[in-house]
């Protein structure tokens, strides 16, 4: 099957859905297997996913989730044996990562919807993030890297071998392998509740969002409080500013004198959608 | 190592006939301050006020005295917050010296574990026992290391996290600087405070290389709300006023298989805790396999706390 005739039925199968789940099935004939033709596959290049022909640079960041809302540890589920691929590791269990209940299994949609394996601006229900997985985010991959559409669908490793969710791990360490040997031995990675008895980790994607791996920054927690009795007089407050910013960076007294000098002067510039570098550009001019 | 004397449990040797005889003595002239001044309990009895006066260091007082003084320890509390806690006395595990291990490459500055052992441990707002120092990248200077950083978000390029709590050291200068013995090491390696047996002269505080120890300049502002009602006599039940405290490696979970506070709430995994006399534990790992260090090792205190990077 040529990929214009598979879009063809693609588009069909789209039109004919609400006539009838049976009707779309019959015109769209077998379902996907995983021998897919990889000659069309372009995702194997060094052109950043945004920046291939046809993908649109609308701004999808926007609707990036935040890290932690698509995998939750799930606590309620039973964990899972880890599979001993670390060997000598000491037995340790991985806690599942609660998923997205509209969207698995993969088959209910998928045992009807022919899916595109091009790598292209991803349209709805997979919008809602950008692959920035491989190579520095460089987009070396695809969904089907690691996504398996036979079968109910899942994971599957390089070498096509079928992994369950659960078992992310698995298909992390095909390529971080320091990585998983510290996570199987305890350097890496959270180990949960207890330090002694049953050994339950965290699965990789509990920390590690699994289409854009990297951590984001976020705002800290509050800082210390001066201890009791220990507040700074007014003076030094002044005085502390005219010290120079060793650190690169202001001192809490610094930028209390600074907002309230900002505050008295008519201008704020102490407000959070201020680029730290132009406030120090401020600081200095 | 113990003084042999510590252990002497004879009443009728040394200090502790002379500590009976003032016990009498005080009790007689307290007796007295009552008939002229009724209500100087601060609500409690007289009985738990003289208890109280009279309650001997923690590791003299026999198991009674020891559960005596506990459910005394739990009245103050409900009479002081509304709170019923539980003051726990679980001795050191067998086998087991606890250690601690953070990965500088995974911390991030969110300072989530200080918060989590400051609600764990009932401090007081002005107290928290983790600092967590943004250091000037490939320094370890510690003297340019700032704990009051304020930034919108973190981590900041150029620099990197070194988060510091009590070392729990194997040699510590301030169980030797306590001249009254309130300080000292237990044998799962936890350095503890007798809160009651303090006199909150504060040499310890000026004994530690790490500023670990902190005192209680006034009553603990905790709510009843707020407060953590698990508590360990050693650990985290609440401390009157003007004693020293410091972390004890949440000695209240920890002896009870739990982690402390500070790794479980660590949101990046730096955190790595655990037994370093058992060969499998994930601290033993990170020991035999990454190049830790610790802070001011050249001073000989032998911190039980290590640091590392990841590769």
């Amino acid at each position: 099957m040529t990929w214009p005739s598979r879009l063809l039925a693609l588009l069909t199968v789209l039109a004919v859905a609400p006539c009838g789940v049976a009707r779309a099935v019959e015109q769209q004939g077998a379902p996907p297997t995983a021998d897919w033709d990889w000659s069309g596959f372009t995702g194997l290049d060094d052109t950043p996913v945004t920046k291939r022909a046809g993908i649109s640079k609308a701004p999808v960041a926007a609707v990036v989730p935040r890290v932690g809302e698509t995998a939750m540890p799930d606590f309620d589920a039973p964990a899972r044996r880890a599979y001993a691929v670390f060997s000598g590791v000491p037995p340790f269990e991985v806690i599942p990562s609660q998923r997205d209940p509209g969207m698995h299994p993969c088959s209910s949609c998928h045992q009807w919807v022919l899916s595109d394996p091009r790598p292209r601006h991803l349209k709805k229900p997979h919008d809602n993030f950008e692959l920035q997985h491989g190579l520095h985010g460089k987009g070396k991959f695809w969904c089907f890297t690691c996504h398996d559409l036979s079968g109910s669908g899942g994971l599957k490793t390089l070498t096509g071998e079928k992994l369950e969710f659960g078992d992310a791990y698995l298909l992390c360490s095909q390529c971080h392998v320091d990585q998983a040997r510290d996570w199987a031995y305890g350097a890496h990675g959270k180990r949960a509740a207890n330090w002694q008895g049953r050994r339950q980790v965290f699965n990789c994607t509990a920390c590690h969002y699994q289409h854009r791996p990297g951590i984001k920054a976020r705002a800290p927690q509050p800082g210390p409080p001066v201890r009791m009795g220990l507040e700074r007089p007014a003076h030094w407050v002044a005085h502390d500013t005219e010290r120079p910013k060793v650190h690169g960076y202001e001192s809490v007294w610094q930028r209390a004198h600074r907002e309230t000098q900002a505050a008295g002067s008519g201008q704020h510039t102490g407000d959070p959608q201020t680029n730290p570098a132009e406030q120090a550009a401020d600081e200095k001019s | 190592m113990k003084n042999p004397d510590d252990q002497n449990d004879d009443p009728a040797i040394g200090d502790m006939a002379r500590r009976r005889f003032l016990q009498g003595v005080a009790l007689a002239t307290g007796a007295g301050a009552l008939a002229v001044n009724g209500g100087a309990w601060g609500g409690s009895t007289l009985s738990d006020a003289f208890a109280d006066f009279f309650q001997q260091h923690y590791q003299r007082m026999t198991e009674a005295e020891i559960r005596a003084t506990i459910e005394r320890i739990e009245r103050k509390a409900k009479r002081r917050y509304g709170v019923d806690i539980r003051v726990d006395n679980t001795p050191a595990q067998e086998g087991v010296i606890f250690g601690y291990a953070i990965n500088v490459s995974k911390c991030r500055g969110y300072r989530d574990c200080v918060h989590a052992c400051a609600r764990e441990n009932n401090l007081s707002s002005d107290t928290q026992y983790i600092r967590v120092i943004e250091m000037d990248r490939d320094s370890t200077d510690l003297r340019h290391g700032d704990h009051y950083y304020d930034h919108e978000q973190v981590p900041v390029e150029g620099k990197y996290y070194l988060p510091m709590q009590c070392m729990q050291c194997d040699n510590p200068p301030c169980v030797k600087a306590c001249p009254v013995e309130a300080t000292w090491t237990e044998p799962d390696g936890i350095v503890v405070v007798d809160y009651d047996w303090c006199i909150g002269c504060r040499y310890c505080m000026t004994a530690c290389p790490y500023q670990a120890r902190h005192f209680n300049w006034g009553h603990p502002d905790l709510t009843s709300a707020g407060l953590n009602p698990d508590t360990h006599y050693l650990g985290n039940r609440p401390r009157p006023r003007g004693v020293v405290e410091k972390c004890h490696f949440c000695v209240q979970r920890t002896r009870k298989g739990r982690q402390p506070a500070c790794q479980e709430a660590c949101p990046t995994g730096a955190r790595i805790f655990g037994n370093l006399l058992d060969p499998d534990s994930e601290i033993r790992y990170v020991l035999e396999h990454k190049a830790v260090f610790r802070l001011k090792e050249d001073l000989g205190t032998e911190p039980k706390f290590w640091y590392f990077r990841d590769e």
